[in-house]
């Protein structure tokens, strides 16, 4: 049966590094603060004029190198943070990678993006609608943060990370496995940004300024986040065939230490199946996923041959999850 | 029967010993969960732990960081008395 196949894999992080204890000299915070209870120490921040489509093409031109090839017919970018609200980012990013008329568009699930994106890319080359799908996660998060946020400030940071996605059969290393996913509406208000949409354009006034920034319930995230990662890597885990404990490395979307360790105990997954990227670079939001991989399969955390789980929650709220046995990449 | 004999009690202590390192004699009904260095996160860990062991849905999102110990068990007692 015809599917998806990952053959490049590329991420990128904007020079610009925030240590916690950079946060800690400007925010009542510290690093141990920030530590236990997220597990973050740094995170990369993009600078003044740099867009979330740079950080995209970045991200994508690796991709490609990695795979060996410039010939894509369609890119998916996940991401919360677009260059402008209309249009798309999508577009400008094929653009700057040489591959103008092809098809382009975004997928915007914040946290849970790449797996949206993923699920999307991945359902068209298995239709035969395209051969080749460069699907990238990629976020200025930091320019969505309110300076003054101590907890969003320490937790989110830029990035971007990318996967080729070319057609092959069921059985091959690197085949996506079924992508689950799902969301719940009356969770809107768990994270957000109220300002700048519609919402707020019907209104007499506008909103506060706090609105136009980005805004978390930590608490009722976390509960959500654990429960929804766990169901969604079980239904995927189940989908392929697999039982839980087959899983050799769980990929989680990067958000806290904490919820990651929480997720892997509901498996009765031992904590280093775990891949953690989240230490160096914070929540980087739908890039989260992708860098993850990135950073793993350049380290040697992923093999070829390992039993992948992926799993994310994100505003929506939404969720998904899916499997993949790891191919041999090359990282550029 | 005092709240202390009770096997949901008793499972609300071995898992803040097991997982959180906190000695039983500190584990009392009127301990303030934040006064045994129990962060808010740590209430909600504690919670899906309980949910995953006794297979009850625990309703995390009421419990705040100034909740005590009773106020913990009086969540789990509910759900597993209402499952």
């Amino acid at each position: 049966m015809r599917r998806a196949i990952i053959e490049g894999i590329g991420g990128w992080l904007p020079p610009r590094v925030v240590t916690n204890d950079e946060l800690a000299a400007r925010l009542d915070t510290s690093d141990e603060w920030i530590r236990t209870r997220t597990g973050i120490r740094a995170r990369h921040v993009v600078s003044d004029g740099m867009l979330t489509s740079q950080l995209a093409v970045q991200a994508g031109a690796k991709a490609l190198k990695s795979a060996g090839t410039d010939d894509v017919d369609m890119v998916v970018l996940a991401t919360t943070t677009p260059d402008r609200p209309c249009p798309a980012t999508a577009p400008e990013v094929a653009r700057q990678l040489g591959l103008t008329g092809r098809p382009a568009f975004d997928v915007m699930a914040v946290c849970t993006g790449f797996l949206y994106a993923l699920a999307t890319a991945s359902g068209l080359v298995a239709a035969g609608t395209a051969d080749r799908v460069l699907v990238v996660g990629a976020e200025a998060f930091s320019t969505i943060v309110d300076p003054g946020d101590r907890s969003a400030a320490a937790v989110f940071g830029d990035g971007a990370g990318a996967l080729l996605l070319r057609a092959g059969d069921d059985g091959e290393p690197g085949a996506v496995g079924p992508v689950t996913l799902g969301s719940d509406g009356a969770l809107t208000d768990l994270i957000t940004v109220r300002a700048g949409g519609v919402e707020e354009r019907t209104r007499p006034r506008p909103m506060d300024d706090a609105d136009r920034y980005f805004a978390m319930r930590g608490r009722e995230v976390f509960g959500h986040a654990v429960t929804r990662m766990t169901q969604a890597a079980l239904t995927a885990v189940d989908q392929a065939g697999w039982r839980p404990e087959d899983v050799d490395r769980l990929v989680g979307h990067q958000a806290n230490l904490r919820i990651l360790h929480a997720v892997a105990d509901q498996l009765d997954l031992p904590h280093d199946r775990l891949v953690i990227h989240l230490d160096q670079v914070g929540n980087t939001a739908a890039a989260s996923i992708p860098l993850a991989l990135w950073h793993a399969n350049a380290t040697g955390r992923l093999r070829p041959g390992d039993r992948v789980a992926l799993t994310a929650f994100g505003g929506g709220a939404t969720w998904g999850a899916t499997t993949l046995t790891w191919p041999a990449l090359t990282t550029v | 029967m005092s709240i202390t004999t009770s096997p949901v009690f008793q499972r609300i202590t071995e898992i803040l010993d097991q997982k959180f390192g906190i000695a039983g004699e500190d584990v009392k009904p009127e301990t303030v969960l934040e006064d045994v260095e129990l962060d808010s996160l740590a209430l909600i860990e504690v919670a899906l732990v309980l949910q995953k062991q006794l297979g009850v849905q625990i309703r995390t999102e009421d419990l705040s960081g100034s909740a005590t110990i009773a106020d913990l068990y009086e969540l789990v007692n509910v759900a597993v008395e209402g499952s």
